[in-house]
């Protein structure tokens, strides 16, 4: 077997330090695409952002924008404004984005796993109409760091739809990621290589993927990423049970001869070798793919790591698409929601969405049954339970100027619009309990109440002591 | 590809144009991972950590030394004003509908008995109805101070002037005793962010421009004092008839601001006045009042004398710093003479979180002091004059209108001719002899090319001489 080693090409470029977010605005001035890639359609202002220009009922070659490469770090995050359409579902990866816009089609935008086409955190408007912020998940944006930190990533733009409120624009976007500078010139006849990526997991020798996947005869780069704290390298070999065991095996035991040749021995099984890595750099191959399908180990040779750091480079005439299970269909619109996760949660604002008030306290339960007092009228106002995603919307009060009403989410249960007369009741206090739930203090008449609220089964038990003596127990049924 | 995107700075044009200045350093204290800083107020505790409160309703501690975050309590109502209690674990704060106390009464560092301490005004829900506070006096008194509602579209309440609605002690500055009990003092606050208490223990207010306000002022507030903006009136019971007052009479009841901030020259949205009491830690200007901005990276700093029985004074940028960025809204001297600056910003400009300002023992040339003569200007510089530059300076003024609506003109301006400049006393002071000053008039100061005897031109070479009343 002929050996290809068409380039060989070692950076320390890796990766831009990471700066300051960047905001990418779409809305003025216009036609500019700040670096940004048309892949697909046309891409157009004319509408107060980034979108087609085509916003009418007839079908048109589907809108694909890509941003700029980069990685996540610990502290990523992603927010954007989109307005008009919402579409239908978005698919897993870019490569299942049809070529021409159907009715209801996807509209959008995507983190775009670069290596697979992967769409992991897909967002759309929730509603048609004007201006809505969409932020991604910070915490699933950790987890991906997490999982692979050396990952490459673009954000994507993609309007796949006609019809009424079949378009949309990004007006402005907000990425706090780490920069990747664009990779090594290609040499001619690589210009629309496919870019593939490897990592390390620090520590783990191991790489950031076990797979990777080609088709036969087609050209790929290869970009290995080294955040490690030693040197790695890979090499793809002809496929076979033993050929990797036995390629790290001859290093370990040629090591004089080996340490000379940076660890790729002179044997014809080796197919493609990266460049010694070492920390902190990075290294990009240019590679045409054997047209003969198969399982082509690629495996780390430096010495002693090809026991474990290894992987396989599937060449099949279909890409795989990631299932909808692999991939996280995150769609959070709003970062105002407000969620009693593992303990309760207090929140004092106006309240709407029920029994309204100006000062209130509204009570979050892990589980989700939630209620109001009202500081007023010194009663349990409402109970609810929580809605998707929290038992409070809080962006009326938080974003923007903000101010104005927290708003029940979920559904109501039971409400209690009390008429006090001035001076009836006067609220005094509340204390936490050990499990963090409040009870609540006020004085009418020169006498002191007491008023407090606990979860029974399906049940919430409202308890009214007065003067200490034995409460009083109104039962709430909760239907879920 | 990086030079042509914009980076997320969406300041007004002061922001950008500001540049780091050498005599102060600004950092930047990152708070918790997660958390939105908006800090509403901030105060020492005994222990001496730093507790503030944030606009989400959070308390933080946090301890410099160990940079170490601990969440006191939380859900509070939008509180713009902290102070530590009367014990350790104990805190007072305002929030929008009152003024509680906090205690975390078991001492493991979170807050579990929430009081309401005192109340006493209305509130409708309306964003713009803010509380503000909170400093405390000799007595134990609690002072604070209710921004009026905004009503734009539905005017609940129509005389001509009143467009804020009509909830009771809107626009008034009140204290709290120690027992508890409301008590009005002021009315004619507009957004008053900012309650200071001076070194003499008065009580000083910060206002923010628009409708009868007609620039960032710093109010001195006697019991009674009407401080301009006639909505609060009408819960005065001095006043039975203050609908019906026009625009003169207002005017002649009020009292007027000891300092102006100019719009724009001098920020947009004042907060809390600080004195500095860091006596020459934080610098030359010891005794100074610092005020804050929230839509600049701006600190001001104002010197008031008593002319005629009122102060007035003059007020000069201090820090104008890009790295301070907007919002800040709390300030607060530590024992080593830093400046601990909690900002928030929100929906007015950008910028949050905790900042700290040190002074590096350098002193640029600037003004130390603008004194008003019976006869024109006393000014001190921070450094020694050059005798042959001290001509040129450039003195004009105007009067602001008063008026209902949001921006007052600027009118009858008037340059005064500088007839005379003589050294005074020592190398950094002169005395000007200047042409036609008159009342109730805005003195613009301009340095023109005056010059310190090394050389250096002046730093910030614009400041504004509130002159309310002429020296007699």
């Amino acid at each position: 077997m002929f050996r290809i080693s068409l380039f060989l090409l070692v950076a320390s470029w890796f990766s831009v330090a990471h700066s300051e977010p960047v905001r990418y605005s779409f809305a003025s001035p216009v036609d500019d695409l700040h670096g940004w890639q048309v892949i697909r359609g046309e891409a157009g202002f004319g509408n107060g952002g980034l979108g087609t220009d085509k916003i009418k009922d007839d079908p048109h070659a589907t809108l694909l924008v890509r941003s700029p490469r980069f990685r996540l770090e610990g502290g990523s995050s992603v927010s954007l404004k989109l307005q008009s359409g919402g579409g239908g579902p978005i698919p897993t990866s870019s490569l299942s984005l049809p070529v021409e816009t159907v009715n209801r089609g996807p509209l959008g935008v995507a983190l775009r796993r670069v290596t697979d086409d992967a769409w992991l955190i897909r967002g759309r408007l929730n509603r048609n109409g004007p201006e809505q912020e969409i932020v991604f998940s910070n915490q699933k944006l950790k987890e991906l760091h997490n999982l692979a930190p050396d990952e490459v990533y673009t954000i994507d733009f993609f309007d796949a739809a006609h019809g009424g409120w079949g378009h949309v624009q990004l007006k402005e976007i907000t990425l706090d990621v780490g920069w990747v500078e664009a990779l090594p010139e290609a040499p001619a006849g690589f210009e629309n290589a496919r870019p593939l990526f490897l990592g390390v997991l620090h520590g783990r020798l191991a790489f950031d993927k076990k797979e990777l996947f080609a088709t036969p005869g087609s050209k790929v780069s290869l970009t290995l990423f080294n955040s490690d704290e030693m040197a790695h390298n890979w090499l793809i070999c002809q496929p076979g049970p033993k050929v990797a065991d036995e390629l790290g095996m001859y290093v370990v035991e040629n090591l004089e001869e080996m340490t000379a040749a940076d660890y790729v021995p002179d044997d014809p099984r080796v197919l493609f070798h990266s460049a010694l890595v070492a920390p902190g750099n990075s290294d990009t191959q240019f590679l045409t793919i054997p047209e003969k399908k198969g399982e082509y180990p690629f495996v780390c040779t430096f010495p002693g790591h090809h026991v474990v750091m290894r992987g396989i480079l599937h060449v099949v005439d279909t890409l795989p698409l990631p299932k909808d299970n692999q991939v996280t269909a995150a769609e959070p619109v709003n970062p105002y929601l407000i969620e009693a996760d593992q303990k309760p949660v207090i929140l004092r604002g106006p309240l709407q969405g029920g029994t309204g008030g100006h000062a209130v306290v509204c009570v979050g339960l892990p589980g989700g049954v939630s209620y109001s007092f009202d500081t007023h009228t010194c009663a349990i106002s409402n109970v609810w339970l929580a809605g998707e995603g929290g038992f409070i919307d809080a962006k009326p009060a938080w974003a923007g100027r903000g101010g104005k009403a927290l708003v029940i989410q979920g559904k109501l249960q039971h409400q209690n619009p009390v008429e006090r007369k001035p001076g009836e009741v006067r609220f005094s206090s509340y204390l936490l309990q050990e499990d963090g739930t409040p009870v609540f203090e006020f004085t009418s008449g020169g006498k002191t109440l007491r008023v407090w609220a606990e979860v029974s089964g399906e049940k919430l038990l409202i308890h009214r002591e007065q003067d200490a003596q034995e409460p009083e127990v109104e039962t709430i049924e909760l239907s879920h | 590809m990086i030079a042509r995107i914009f980076l997320t700075i969406s300041l007004g044009a002061a922001v950008t144009s500001a540049k780091a200045q050498s005599d102060y350093t600004i950092t930047e204290i990152p708070p918790p991972e997660g958390v939105v800083l908006e800090v509403g107020g901030m105060d020492w505790m005994p222990d001496g950590s730093l507790m503030m409160c944030t606009r989400r309703g959070e308390v933080w501690n946090y301890v410099h030394e160990t940079g170490k975050w601990t969440l006191f309590a939380s859900g509070l109502h939008e509180p713009l004003g902290l102070l530590a209690g009367d014990k350790p674990g104990e805190i007072y704060v305002m929030q929008r509908p009152e003024l509680s106390r906090i205690t975390d009464t078991d001492g493991d560092g979170v807050a579990e008995k929430f009081e309401l301490f005192g109340n006493g005004w209305g509130y409708t829900g309306n964003y713009h109805e803010y509380a503000f506070g909170l400093v405390r006096d000799d007595e134990g008194s609690f002072y604070g101070a209710l921004g009026l509602g905004f009503f734009p579209l539905h005017e609940p309440f129509k005389p001509r002037w009143c467009s804020h609605g009509n909830v009771p002690w809107r626009g008034w500055l009140f204290k709290i005793t120690k027992e508890g009990e409301y008590v009005p003092l002021n009315p004619g606050c507009r957004e008053p962010n900012g309650l200071g208490l001076s070194p003499d223990g008065e009580i000083f207010v910060t206002d923010n421009q628009g409708s009868y306000v007609a620039a960032g002022v710093l109010n001195h507030a006697q019991p009674g004092d009407f401080l301009g903006h006639p909505d609060g009136l009408l819960f005065d019971k001095r006043h039975p008839d203050a609908a019906t007052y026009d625009l003169e009479k207002l005017n002649s009841l009020r009292k007027r601001p000891a300092l102006h901030l100019p719009y724009r020259e001098m920020g947009m949205s004042c907060t809390q006045p600080l004195w500095d009491t860091a006596e020459g830690k934080f610098g030359p200007f010891a005794g100074d009042v610092l005020i804050g901005d929230v839509n600049t990276p701006m600190i001001n700093r104002g010197t008031l004398e008593v002319v005629d029985g009122q102060y007035q004074g003059a007020a000069y940028h201090f820090i104008n710093d890009k790295d301070l960025g907007g919002g800040s809204n709390r300030l607060l001297f530590d024992e080593k003479g830093r400046l601990w600056v909690g900002q928030t910003a929100r929906g007015w400009a950008s910028g949050e979180g905790l900042k700290l300002i040190e002074w590096n023992k350098t002193v640029a040339m600037n003004y130390r002091e603008i004194s008003l003569t019976k006869t024109g200007f006393q000014i001190t510089w921070t450094q020694p004059v050059d005798p042959t530059t001290i001509a040129n300076m450039k003195f004009s003024s105007w009067v602001f209108q008063y008026t209902g609506d949001y921006s007052a003109k600027r009118e009858q301006r008037l340059d005064h001719k500088i007839l005379s400049a003589k050294m005074g006393g020592d190398d950094r002071t002169v005395v000007f002899e200047v042409e036609g000053l008159g009342p109730d008039r805005i003195v613009q100061v301009e340095d023109a090319g005056l010059q310190s005897s090394a050389g250096e031109k002046v730093r910030f070479g614009k400041a504004f001489y509130t002159l309310n009343r002429l020296r007699k």
